[in-house]
């Protein structure tokens, strides 16, 4: 049991691994696509400026760094392409010794690191010549880099939930633009949450997007959660994972009993 | 005895009325090579994933080397080709996929890179290593996800239409391969495939389902039946006003002509194939300039059997 529960585990990283290579496997396609989001970074905080600015719980300078965080995190979260690639693979990993279930979280896991990573590297060298200042990039790129891997497992555990869903209902699809709208809102990408007005920022600061995106990004740059300490903050995401893990098992299982009515 | 691959009493239903497949059982010995055949909704696929644990039978059972089909011991000897989906990772280099693959199957260390050498030798894709799965042509892509289906050593292979979209050259190559493997490794193959020139060279036996029965099981050659005696002559002529040959014997059918072409067909059983050589080239004398003689294709065969689906005829045998 012990044995195979190591192997498992080695296996899996092993393939998460796999999937982090794959982001980096062809540099100036993912350079290409990635050109852009400097340029929209330096847009944002122009236009957050122009009507933002006197909110003051961000400087110019802090608000270029939580715009390239949260455009990070929010570009790199439940992707068709990953869905549609682990949904397609249900029918055949059940015809394979793996669990779907697990080889498809690895995957999600991999290949939004590695995104996340690639973006990151790009985003650090390019942002300062938005006019931020270096030493708090690097600062802020530091910090995130380490909430990435537990960032990773919640994207992960999304992502099998959207992927589960889709193999049930492949309806679900169009969902994903109005779900990622909502976290967009939600998750203080579209405005730190912390300039919403009360009661509104109470509220959604008590919602799991703004523990994944305004959270993150906020302890990135000022180097503490906002309004929250560390401990509450890993147990509420904590209780999320959870949560998603049960869904997820839930999912899987109605989803390879409805599988056997359609031919698989 | 036991069996590499046996299928017992399966019946298959979707939604409340489609019965996919009835009643199917058959055995596959070790080392054999069957092909498994029926027309389009014959319930081919539904049987396939049925074996390979995709899907669950109303009832009966199917089982790979004696586990009971999509158990993990079941799907560790069993190794799937499917000619229109990649197991393969595009923008991966063939070696790390195939790594990967060995690793979904346990195979790790010294024995992982043992067997990728053994593979690259025997289907000859050493120059495909190091290479970017979508820089891959499809002739070259398809041997590395024969390579990659047999990564674990597998004792049953299920090949879903393997060839398809290959040219000619790349089919013979990989039927090669696959003969090859097949001879070396000694393990049962079942083939489904719409381009029986698959089927002639890599397959002993078949399999023929239609509407989710089993219509034959048996050597390839029985399978024609009654057209086994079945031969078609083909005479190139000199000369465009040289009549055909005609008897009132009707042993010898004259078929459609072309102006130098005149083709017959004949079964061995009524008339000798000497006697009507002899006859034809009586007949035609010096004007003969060549004589081509053909048997009755397996698509021929085949398409004559399924005739029986429309209710047109019935099956020969």
């Amino acid at each position: 049991m012990k044995n195979s529960l190591l192997e498992s585990t080695s296996f899996h990283t092993r393939h998460a691994w796999f999937n982090i290579r794959e982001q980096f496997s062809d540099i100036p396609t993912a350079l290409a696509s990635n050109a852009l989001i400097p340029f929209f970074v330096w847009i944002l905080s122009r236009v957050w400026e122009r009507f933002n600015s006197h909110q003051a719980n961000f400087t110019l300078n802090e608000i270029i760094i939580y715009i390239a965080i949260t455009e990070l995190l929010f570009m790199t979260f439940v992707r068709l392409p990953s869905l549609n690639r682990a949904s397609g693979d249900f029918s055949l990993s059940l015809a394979r010794p793996r669990s779907w279930l697990m080889t498809s979280f690895s995957g999600f896991f991999g290949r939004s690191l590695g995104g996340r990573i690639f973006m990151l590297i790009i985003l650090t060298f390019t942002i300062p010549l938005l006019g931020a200042k270096a030493g708090d990039i690097f600062t802020a790129s530091l910090r995130l880099f380490i909430l990435l891997p537990w960032l990773g497992i919640i994207q992960g555990l999304f992502s099998l939930f959207f992927a589960n869903a889709q193999v049930l209902w492949h309806q679900t699809n169009y969902f994903l633009l109005p779900f990622g709208k909502i976290f967009l809102v939600l998750g203080g990408v579209w405005g730190p949450i912390a300039d919403f007005s009360e009661p509104w920022r109470s509220f959604v600061l008590k919602l799991p997007p703004s523990d994944i995106f305004f959270q993150p990004a906020y302890f990135c740059i000022k180097g503490h959660f906002y309004q929250t300490t560390p401990t509450e903050w890993v147990l509420r995401t904590g209780v999320l994972v959870i949560s998603l893990v049960v869904i997820n098992i839930i999912f899987f299982r109605v989803a390879k009993e409805r599988h056997q009515a359609f031919g698989g | 005895m036991s069996y590499s691959l046996s299928a017992k009493n399966i019946v298959k239903t979707f939604g409340k009325d489609f019965l996919a497949v009835r009643d199917l059982s058959f055995d596959l010995k070790a080392g054999e090579s069957v092909a498994f055949l029926g027309p389009n909704g014959a319930g081919k696929s539904t049987t396939i994933k049925i074996l390979c644990g995709i899907l669950s039978p109303n009832s009966g059972e199917a089982y790979i080397k004696g586990h009971k089909a999509g158990t993990l011991e079941a799907n560790k000897s069993l190794g799937l080709v499917f000619g229109t989906r990649s197991q393969l990772y595009m923008h991966m280099t063939v070696l790390q996929c195939l790594s990967l693959i060995g690793e979904i199957y346990y195979l790790t260390g010294q024995a992982k890179h043992n067997r990728i050498n053994e593979l690259t030798e025997l289907f000859e894709i050493g120059d495909l290593l190091q290479k970017r799965v979508r820089t891959l042509s499809l002739g070259q892509r398809m041997r590395c996800e024969v390579v990659a289906a047999l990564i674990h050593k597998p004792q049953v292979l299920l090949a879903d239409e393997p060839t398809i979209g290959l040219d000619i050259i790349a089919k013979n190559r990989l039927r090669e391969l696959i003969q090859r493997w097949q001879k070396e490794e000694k393990s049962t193959l079942l083939l489904t495939s719409h381009d029986l020139s698959d089927v002639e060279v890599l397959c002993n036996r078949c399999i023929l389902i239609d509407h989710g029965v089993k219509k034959f099981d048996g050597p390839l050659a029985s399978l024609k039946g009654s057209l086994s005696d079945l031969r078609r002559i083909q005479i190139t002529v000199s000369d465009h006003t040289t009549p055909s040959f005609v008897t009132d014997k009707k042993t010898i059918v004259p078929l459609h002509n072309d102006e130098f072409t005149h083709r017959y067909e004949l079964k061995t059983s009524v008339i000798p194939m000497s006697d009507a050589l002899s006859e034809l080239s009586k007949h035609y004398g010096d004007k003969l300039q060549d004589i081509q003689i053909s048997e009755v294709s397996l698509e021929e065969v085949l398409a004559f059997r399924y005739k029986d689906r429309t209710g047109n005829e019935k099956f020969s045998s």
